[in-house]
């Protein structure tokens, strides 16, 4: 059984810890466990006698749990920081994309000799079909052709690399493709139709049960449709609902999302015998590392990835990608390195988006709220590609008697989708949350009341209390739509839900100097959450030394590997091995330096900086002139990550969220004045960053149930909103007053027993949190994003009122 | 998903984002964790689509497949 | 982008000489700069006038205020004399775009920008407008057109300034080798029709424009400009509106009210201005004039809110005129 949240089956862990060397003796600790201020205690853990000491709660600690400057801030603001669009190499060449203007064709021909022709152009490449020692026996399958069939505008044709940007630009232009064109379609509910074109052709033909019979998770096609994949949870969901006393319906609508970060993708891509140096803007060196191996056969060791700064990837940058292996083989090919970044518009276009969701959502409930049964059928469209299931929040985020879901993934020629910050839980917390909410009012119980007898997580309930006691929550009117004028207030809430995933691939090493300076290196990449800072937190409160002072070596695949950044995990997963290399750097370090005082290391520690002797042996020593008595340059020492201590725990992250909205009933507009979120993270490393991550979730959520929308032209299937002027991101007048209220949480699970923020962070729950404070506002339920003036114009014109209706 | 009895051995060229970031066909037990929400592509394109122009999927990507490739041992 | 040759003049007479075949006149160069990097345009040349001294400056005459071509929105907007006695001017060009596109967009661009529709905007859509035979708006995505006069190309006019100088009655000044000509801001833009579709203006191929003149104001007048967007920051117009009024005591003796995303022309409400005309402004005339004023409204598929959406910004706005009302949280900008 796959649920939604299955640690236990987690592949990384299980083969980490089978492949570790031997069983490691361990110990039983003491450890912090629970929200100071509620639920703390100490709990036993059996923890690896090779680990370090238990780290005290955040208040004891001097620079973990400290709100701490960014470690690069400086860099990023003065310009210093070099990212991948800023690498500038020797006779370095400028690559540039043709991509298709058709959204559904078979290419007849791309003559390429005029671009090839062009004064400047070193290398045109044409993405061919790959096919190896693959047949393909079907005689039904389409036609095959030298080129892949285009399946949405903006699909990547061909490729050139030239001396300038500028001459890549005319070169492509020259670039002659001819098409076949095929019917298209490019709306999910379209493309639901029986007599829809097709994007794909039909299950008979596929490829995948040619052989015989489709996968071993079989799920079924019909059309467009691919799905339904149907999970089920506790007892029968149709005595669910005999037993509910009321019962909540809704249909819900969201809106396709694309990722929009500030650096666009790109790489810079070295090719020189016997190494492939790769600059790319990802959220895993690792996996662009594996990738580009894969895909031209190399070892490992040739080829280097780096990343020292990256400007925001969301989901949506992980391995070679189609930019990466282009632009290595136009390297390989004109001998040169090539940078190739791509524009807005193929940003828009084609390396992913946040699939759109039509959700029914129906639950059953007891009248003291016990829910009896959740069902939730959902459909959406990845574009070309799978991956729009959204049922992770009523999957969940409450107990309930009984679960059905099914989720479609319906095809549409529309570029295919990529994970995006807390995939599916948005789409899926929007429809849950307001279904909730609504069944709180059904049945005359407060939203965080029901909340307390439907959710189990300990850490939420501390959460509900806070927003109970809070201002903004105490100035709520419990009565809808029962301001007077057209402008009417209402507060809502609504929780955010995800999980702890750890990944085992996380290592670092950590070096001490013999001139006291201290050196932290892993392959890990700072996707823009501050790793950096974290890291160097950790070595500081081993040592006794100021973050700043502390060198921070990532995002280059010649250090120790690093987990790719990708839900949520870095944090979690990378510290504890951090602290541990900390940790047996030090012992090195006093081994190292214990005989130039007369003792040993067992007699030395570190305390605020100084170098102590136990038992009086010598007198303190500041850090940094006890190193001068290393007989070597630097002692080191390097850790992976080990797994979480007590792996039975069911760890969710999360929080609340409470939104005021002033709606305007006349011209349709939501104001948002205030905005309070209550969030764990387990133990807040740097609650600087981690404020600043909710503050980022919050305004993502809000510009995306707001504003945000691809808008695909029915009639020619192109976007006409391909940049950031049409496409409408939340700007600075459009973003409250945040306030984040961190609810620290202990878990012992590690050695810093850190968790992770990026996607529980805002997103998921503000969409809903608007929603349910529209309902409270206006006594309307607002089922359909993104919330522009047309849209609650139309759910307000409904009904009569105010000369609205429609 | 709830029945996922049968082992899966998809085609070394499928990859998939997962919340570990992204997952090899080299890890032994591949365990796509939330899957409906995973996207997929194809190592041989570098895209949704795999070298024979169907999507990529954990539940395509397998034996009998025309460009379907075994892990290496 | 294509090459060009880039003419930088540093007077009137050193433009007009240059501005010869395919030249295009590039002041702020937020909207010619735009259409070039989408491919829209392709000019071989682009005169810069950006350092002509003369054409700069806000300068007060006997008979009303002179605008330079080169006063930027920043300046416009910051002005006091045109905060307190041409307001519907201070507000539209202070709330366009952003704090640094005001700092470099200049008045004569903004009366001269090309419309916003997306379709006309992206180089992949050959459209009416541009010289091609169809507009891809009427039945496809239309939801930010015209709901008025929306028989050509629907596309609306997008400069708030054009709202705001048609309001105020102001003229533009054209200046060519031949000498300078006058033209009212309601006559320099051309509803598109199907001979000419790709006019917007009656600007001459050899006529740039120098100046803005802005009639004195009569004593009572009071003025506002209001848009709103579907956010608060950085946002075209979806409903928007310019009101004058001449007030004596409690009366409105006179009032234009002219409408900018409503039409593919600033939209002089006649009707609309005629009810408030001998009456006292209340909420209940400024209502009935927004109503009024979208008699004849020819919605598309998907603008239909628009109608609904107009009388309240002009009602507010006339209210906001009038001194009767705050300006509005739910306008942009």
């Amino acid at each position: 059984m796959a649920t939604h949240l299955d640690t236990a089956l987690d592949p990384l862990v299980q083969a980490a810890a089978a492949a570790a060397p031997a069983k490691p003796e361990k110990h039983t600790v003491m450890m912090p466990i629970g929200v100071p201020g509620y639920t703390l205690r100490t709990e036993a853990r059996e923890v690896p006698v090779s680990e370090p000491p238990v780290l005290a709660v955040n208040s004891e600690l001097e620079f973990i749990g400290k709100p701490t400057e960014r470690w690069d801030a400086h860099y990023k603001v003065s310009g210093q920081a070099k990212y991948t669009a800023d690498i500038q190499l020797p006779g370095m060449l400028y690559g540039r994309f043709l991509n298709a203007s058709v959204p559904h064709a078979k290419v007849l021909s791309v003559d390429v000799s005029a671009a090839e022709k062009y004064p400047g152009v070193k290398s045109v490449l044409v993405i061919e079909r790959v096919l190896g020692n693959a047949e393909l026996r079907d005689p039904k399958l389409e036609t095959p052709s030298r080129y892949p069939i285009v399946r949405y505008a903006g699909q990547p044709i061909a490729a050139v690399a030239a001396t300038s940007a500028h001459i890549a630009d005319e070169a492509v232009k020259l670039i002659m493709v001819t098409y076949e064109e095929m019917p298209f379609v490019t709306d999910q509910l379209s493309a639901r139709k029986t007599d829809s074109p097709q994007v794909y052709p039909g299950a008979a033909d596929q490829a995948g049960s040619a052989g015989g019979g489709g996968g071993p998770h079989g799920v079924p096609q019909t059309g467009n449709v691919h799905g339904p994949s149907i999970n089920k949870k506790g007892g029968d969901i149709e005595q669910g609902f005999k037993d509910a006393d009321v019962i909540v319906e809704g249909r819900y609508v969201t809106q396709v999302q694309t990722h929009s970060a500030l650096e666009t993708h790109g790489v810079v891509a070295d090719w020189k015998p016997g190494m492939l140096t790769v600059w790319a803007s990802t959220q895993g060196t690792g996996s662009v590392r594996e990738e580009f191996a894969q895909y031209f056969k190399l070892p490992k060791t040739q080829v280097r990835v780096i990343t020292e700064y990256m400007g925001g990837g969301f989901g949506a940058k992980f391995g070679a990608g189609n930019p990466g292996v282009v632009a290595a083989q136009l390297s390989q090919k004109a001998g040169a390195p090539v940078r190739l970044m791509l524009d807005r518009k193929e940003e828009h276009l084609s390396v992913g988006n946040r699939p759109d969701a039509d959700q029914i959502i129906r639950i059953g409930a007891k009248k003291d709220g016990t829910l009896t049964a959740i069902q939730l059928e959902s459909f959406g469209t990845a574009g070309c590609g799978t991956g729009a299931g959204c049922a992770g929040p009523a999957t969940n985020m409450y107990k309930y008697a009984a679960l059905h879901t099914a989720e479609n993934d319906v095809f549409t020629n529309g570029g295919p989708a990529a994970a995006f910050r807390a995939p599916g839980h948005p789409q899926g917390a929007f429809a849950l949350e307001q279904a909730i909410d609504e069944l709180a009012i059904k049945l005359a119980i407060e939203p965080l009341d029901l909340r307390d007898r439907i959710d189990e997580n300990s850490v939420r309930r501390v959460e509900r209390q806070v927003v109970r006691e809070s201002a903004l929550w105490k100035s709520r009117n419990p009565v809808a739509g029962a301001d007077s004028g057209p402008v009417k207030r209402g507060v809502g809430m609504a929780q955010s839900v995800w999980y702890r995933f750890i990944s085992m691939n996380s290592s670092a090493e950590v070096l001490v100097h013999r001139d006291g300076s201290l050196e932290v290196r892993s392959a890990v990449q700072d996707l823009g959450t501050g790793i950096k800072t974290v890291l160097a937190q950790i070595l500081a409160e081993e040592y006794g030394v100021p973050p700043a002072k502390i060198a921070v070596r990532i995002g280059d695949t010649n250090y120790p590997v690093g987990p790719d950044s990708g839900g949520s995990v870095t944090t979690a997963s990378l510290t504890p091995a951090v602290r541990d290399a900390a940790w047996q750097a030090k012992k090195k370090f006093l081994a190292e330096i214990a005989p130039a005082y007369g003792t040993t290391a067992d007699d030395l520690q570190i305390v605020k900086g100084e170098v102590r002797s136990k038992s009086g042996k010598m007198q303190p020593v500041s850090f940094q002139r006890a190193a001068g008595k290393m007989k070597v340059d630097s002692v080191s020492a390097q850790a992976r990550r080990i797994p979480d201590y007590d792996r039975s725990k069911y760890e969710t992250y999360g929080g609340v969220s409470v939104v005021e909205v002033n709606v305007d009933t006349e011209t349709g507009r939501i104001l948002i004045p205030r905005v309070l979120a209550v969030h764990d993270c387990g133990r807040p490393m740097n609650p600087t960053q981690v404020i600043s991550q909710i503050n980022g979730g919050t305004i993502q959520g809000i510009s995306y149930t707001l504003y945000e929308q691809r808008h695909l032209d029915p009639n020619t299937g192109l976007m006409v909103n391909p940049n950031l002027e049409q496409y409408k991101i939340a700007g600075s007048r459009d973003i409250p007053e945040l306030q984040v209220h961190l609810v620290e949480s202990y878990i012992g699970q590690s050695s810093t027993d850190a968790s992770g923020i990026g996607e529980a962070a805002g997103i998921v729950a503000v969409g809903a949190a608007i929603g349910n404070a529209f309902f409270n506002a206006t006594g309307y339920r607002m089922r359909r994003m993104p919330m522009v003036p047309s849209e609650v114009l139309a759910a307000l014109g409904k009904v009569p009122q105010g000369g609205l209706k429609a | 998903m709830s029945e996922t009895a049968t082992k899966i051995i998809p085609c070394q060229c499928l990859r998939t984002k997962n919340p570990y970031g992204t997952t090899p066909a080299s890890y032994e037990d591949w365990h796509p964790t939330m899957h409906t929400t995973s996207t997929y592509w194809c190592i041989n394109t570098m895209s949704f689509a795999g070298p024979d122009d169907h999507f990529a999927h954990l539940s395509r990507c397998v034996q009998g497949r025309a460009c379907y490739q075994a892990p290496e041992e | 982008m294509n090459k060009f040759i880039f003419s930088d003049c540093t007077s009137v007479d050193a433009a007009l000489s240059q501005m010869t075949g395919e030249a295009v006149v590039k002041a702020g160069g937020v909207d010619v700069l735009d259409r070039m990097k989408n491919g829209v345009i392709e000019p071989a040349k682009l005169v810069n006038i950006t350092n002509i001294p003369s054409l700069r400056g806000i300068h007060e005459t006997e008979t009303g205020v002179r605008l330079g071509a080169l006063v930027t929105l920043a300046e416009l907007g910051d002005h006091p004399l045109l905060q307190s006695q041409y307001t519907v001017l201070a507000d539209a060009a202070g709330h366009a775009a952003t704090p640094q596109i005001r700092n470099a967009a200049t008045l004569g661009g903004n009366l001269m920008q090309k419309v916003h529709c997306w379709y006309y905007r992206s180089a992949d859509f050959a459209c009416l407008r541009k010289g091609h035979d169809m507009c891809f708006a009427y039945d496809g995505l239309n939801q930010y057109h015209a709901i008025f006069d929306t028989n050509v190309c629907p596309s609306v006019a997008p400069s708030s300034t054009a709202v705001a100088l048609s309001a105020l009655n102001a003229s533009v000044e054209l200046t060519s080798a031949k000498g300078k000509r006058l033209v009212p801001v309601r006559e320099f833009y051309i509803k598109p029709d199907d001979k000419h579709p790709t006019m917007e203006t009656v600007i001459a191929p050899d006529e740039l424009l120098t100046a803005v003149l802005i009639p004195k104001p009569a004593a009572g007048t009071r003025s506002a400009y209001q848009k709103y967007g579907e956010k608060s920051s950085y946002d075209w117009a979806i409903a928007d509106a310019g009101v004058v009024l001449e007030m004596q005591g409690d009366v409105c003796r006179k009032a234009a009210i002219v409408l900018g995303a409503a039409s593919p022309t600033p939209r002089l409400a006649v009707d609309a201005a005629a009810l408030l005309v001998g009456k006292p402004i209340t909420e209940e005339t400024a209502r009935a004039a927004g109503l009024a004023a979208m008699q004849g409204a020819t919605p598309l598929s998907m603008n239909g809110y628009k109608v609904q959406l107009f009388p309240v910004a002009i009602y507010r706005t006339i209210l906001l005129a009038a001194g009767k009302m705050d300006r509005d949280p739910s306008a942009a900008g």
